[in-house]
Parts: C-alpha cells; structure tokens; sequence
C-alpha cells in the first residue's frame, strides 16, 4: 500500500507541497485545490492528507470510490454523483471538493508533493499490506 | 420485447434552477403523449411535487369522479429541489390521485430514482390517465428523448421480478442499471384497493434492484386498473449541478455539513444509516404510538421482540 507520510517535525509550513498539488492536478495555484492542507498549530506544522482508510469506499451509494492495485483509495469521476457524502464522512476531513468541480478529490499518494517540499518533510511510505 | 404500441420523439428540456419547464401528459387508454408547458404561476402558487401532482389532478377530474374512472390521474413529480444530489431525501416522487380507499385525493410519497430521473430526462410532472385494454409499460429515455407505449402483458406481473427484468432490459451494462428507474405494483393490487406502488432503485453494491414504497391510498389499485404494469425512466449524466441550482457553493456547503452531521451524530442518535425508521419501534410503543393488532392498541408487551437491536443483531449483515 503506497501512503503519503508527513514528517511533522521538520516541516517549516512553507506550503510548496499544497503549490505542487493544486498546480499538479488543477493547474491553479490554489491551496483549496490542493489535496494536502498544511495547517499551523502554535507553529507545529499539521498536515492533513488521506490515510488511505478507506471509510468513503463503504459509504458511496454510487459505489465510485474503489481501491487499486496500489492499495490507494481513487474516485471514479465517471459514477460520481457529486453528493459530498464522502467529504462529509471523512474522519480524517481529507476528502476536499471546490465549486469549481463537479466531484471531489483527494491524495492519491502520487509523491509530486514529495519532490516539491524542500525540507524533506514527505515521503511515499510503501508496505505490503 | 412486447409490441410497441406507440413512439414519440421530444428534445429534452435544459434545467433551469430546479425546473424543466414541461411536463409530460400520457394517456394509457387512447395512447397519447402530449407535452405541456410548466408556468410561472404553477411555481409560484403550487411549488412543490405534491403542488405540481394537484394542479394536474385538479384539471383532470369532475366532482363525478371516482378512482375507477379513466379520467382519473396518477401524478407524479419530483418538485423544483429532486435530485440534488448533495442533500439526501431529494430523491424523493410525489404521487397523487383520487384514492379507491377514501375516494378523496391523496398524496402518498416514496425514494427510488425514478423523480429525478424523470425530471432530469425533461419532465418535471407526469400524468398518467385513461385505462389501457390490456397490459402496458411505459418508457422513457432521457438521454434519447424518446417515449414509448409497449404492451406488456408477457412481461412478470410482481414488482421482484418485473424490477429485475426491465432494469436489464433497458441497461446496456451493468454500470448503466444505476441510470434506470421502474415503477410498479404487483398482482396483490389487482385485487385490494390499498396495493401500492414501487420505485426502484439499483444498488450497485448489492448487485441488485431494491425498491421503495409509495405505499398510502391505494395508489397500486389504481396502476393496475388502468392496466399499466410499469413506467420506466432512463437517465444518464447526474452530478451535483444538473438540477442547474442558483447558488452551487451554498449548496455544497450546507450538503457536507448535512453529511458530517450524520457522520459524527447518527450513531449516537437515531442510527438511521444502521437501520432505518424501525429506530422508533421503542419510542412508539412506549408512547402508544406503536399501531398493534390492526390498529386497535398503540404498543404490545411483545414489542421487545421486534426491538432495532434484533434487527441488527439477527439479520443485518
């Protein structure tokens, strides 16, 4: 299973990695586009991006959540309804939509974040289960 | 496929802020379909599906009528907020006609597809009239914008089998059994009066068609008399935007924070995702609202028996 890793005390909450994502996927440079959000609690850096639990696959009625052969929990957008559910039901308020978008998204664990964080604050963690 | 018995063509409406602005008038006895405008005084002084379902009901009836008579009108409407899609409940059609039980107009309501698919193929209404010779089904294709009237006397008569069939009839894979929407009663309507009628769904989970009931009035009697065995209803392409809302953003902010509330509170309150409106069985019979012995006492000291926790200790997987 290939999993987003955030390396809490190293990070500076410089944000490159929320760039790189919204800049990835939606070619915006828009942290509410991004599928990690870095937030600063009395400056320790929290991130929030999926854990890959799989919670949103069980509660889809339009059975478009799914996970691959990677073990990364993915969207079909082609049997999303837009209900939101999935951003409702997260535990981990990791699953994000925008306006703009017609289904939500979410971390896929495709490491561009990695490449793009200076400090060396993230990893794509890979485990069998 | 039984014979077809008669086609239309249309152009299906673009919604427009919860509307699409037509309704559809079919008539099972001497086969016509005919289109009607949805006007700005039906909106504005009968907003709703319920609304929608009386004012065509209205038009249709004398002070003669009875809930065997042709002119007689099963109406059914989804209202101006039906699929959405962010809020759970919108799914819900709203049927009305002139019961066989009080022989008054009644409104009865169920979940299913089969509103929002009928709104989002073009029609905000449908009125079913007249009484067919024998047996009919009638389809709708909302991606096509075609209608047709089939006979449907070889086809099964109970809602378990006829849901199942014309769900794969009409799909053209699996994927697409999700697009269909099938209304239909069964053969115990052909002889009580109070026989319902069903609104499929289908559960891609499950791998099969489930139902939902329109279940007062006597809405099935009524189906049957007039000989239809099934109306159908294909729609393809649903997201969050095609009801065309006015203020997309306030609609998904208020639809997740609908969701997490359910997330966070179900569980600890109702646990309705668990196991429906049979949470209440408890509370009815404590408050002697728990309609026992054919309604003759409001709770029994059996209840117990029938408590959620059997439900979802014993059956539910």
């Amino acid at each position: 299973m290939k999993l987003l890793h955030h390396y809490q005390e190293i990070c500076t909450g410089c944000r490159a990695c929320e760039v790189a994502c919204s800049n990835a996927y939606f070619k915006t440079d828009d942290r509410n586009k991004s599928a990690i959000r870095i937030f600063n609690n009395d400056n320790t850096f929290h991130a929030v991006k999926c854990t890959q639990c799989g919670e949103c696959i069980n509660m889809c009625t339009a059975h478009a959540i799914y996970r691959d052969k990677n073990g990364v929990v993915r969207i079909d957008k082609k049997l999303c309804v837009g209900c939101l559910g999935c951003v409702g039901f997260c535990s981990e308020m990791a699953m994000f939509y925008s306006d703009d978008l017609t289904e939500p998204f979410k971390c896929i664990a495709c490491g561009i974040c990695v490449k793009a964080c200076p400090e060396g604050a993230l990893e794509i963690l890979v485990s069998k289960a | 496929m039984g014979r077809i018995l008669k086609e239309y063509n249309y152009t299906p409406a673009k919604i427009h802020r919860g509307y699409a602005g037509k309704s559809l008038y079919i008539n099972v006895g001497d086969l016509r379909i005919e289109e009607k405008e949805v006007t700005e005084f039906m909106k504005e002084k009968f907003v709703g599906g319920k609304g929608f379902d009386l004012w065509y009901l209205w038009q249709a009836v004398t002070s003669q009528t009875r809930w065997d008579s042709p002119e007689n009108e099963i109406v059914i409407s989804s209202g101006p907020l039906g699929g959405i899609t962010q809020y759970s409940g919108t799914g819900k059609s709203l049927v009305c006609a002139i019961s066989p039980l009080t022989d008054i107009p009644i409104d009865s309501n169920a979940g299913g597809y089969f509103g929002p698919l009928l709104k989002f193929a073009g029609w905000d209404a449908l009125e079913v009239q007249g009484k067919a010779e024998k047996d009919v089904l009638v389809f709708i294709d909302g991606n096509k914008g075609y209608i047709c009237i089939e006979d449907a006397q070889d086809l099964p008569e109970d809602t378990h089998l006829l849901g199942e069939e014309l769900t794969s009839r009409y799909a053209l894979d699996e994927k697409d059994k999700v697009n269909i929407s099938v209304v239909s009663s069964g053969s115990a309507a052909n002889h009580i009066l109070y026989g319902m009628l069903n609104f499929s769904f289908y559960d891609p989970r499950r791998k099969t068609v489930r139902y939902k009931q329109a279940a007062r009035g006597g809405l099935g009697r009524i189906f049957r008399d007039k000989r239809v065995k099934a109306l159908v209803v294909k729609y393809k392409g649903i997201k969050g935007d095609t009801t065309d809302p006015a203020d997309v953003a306030a609609l998904n902010r208020i639809g997740v924070k609908y969701h997490k509330e359910m997330h966070d509170l179900d569980d600890k309150q109702n646990a309705m995702r668990k196991i429906g409106t049979a949470n209440t069985i408890m509370v009815m019979n404590k408050y002697d609202l728990l309609p026992t012995r054919n309604f003759q006492t409001g709770g029994d000291p059996d209840a117990y028996k029938i408590a959620p926790e059997v439900f979802i200790n014993q059956y539910l997987t």
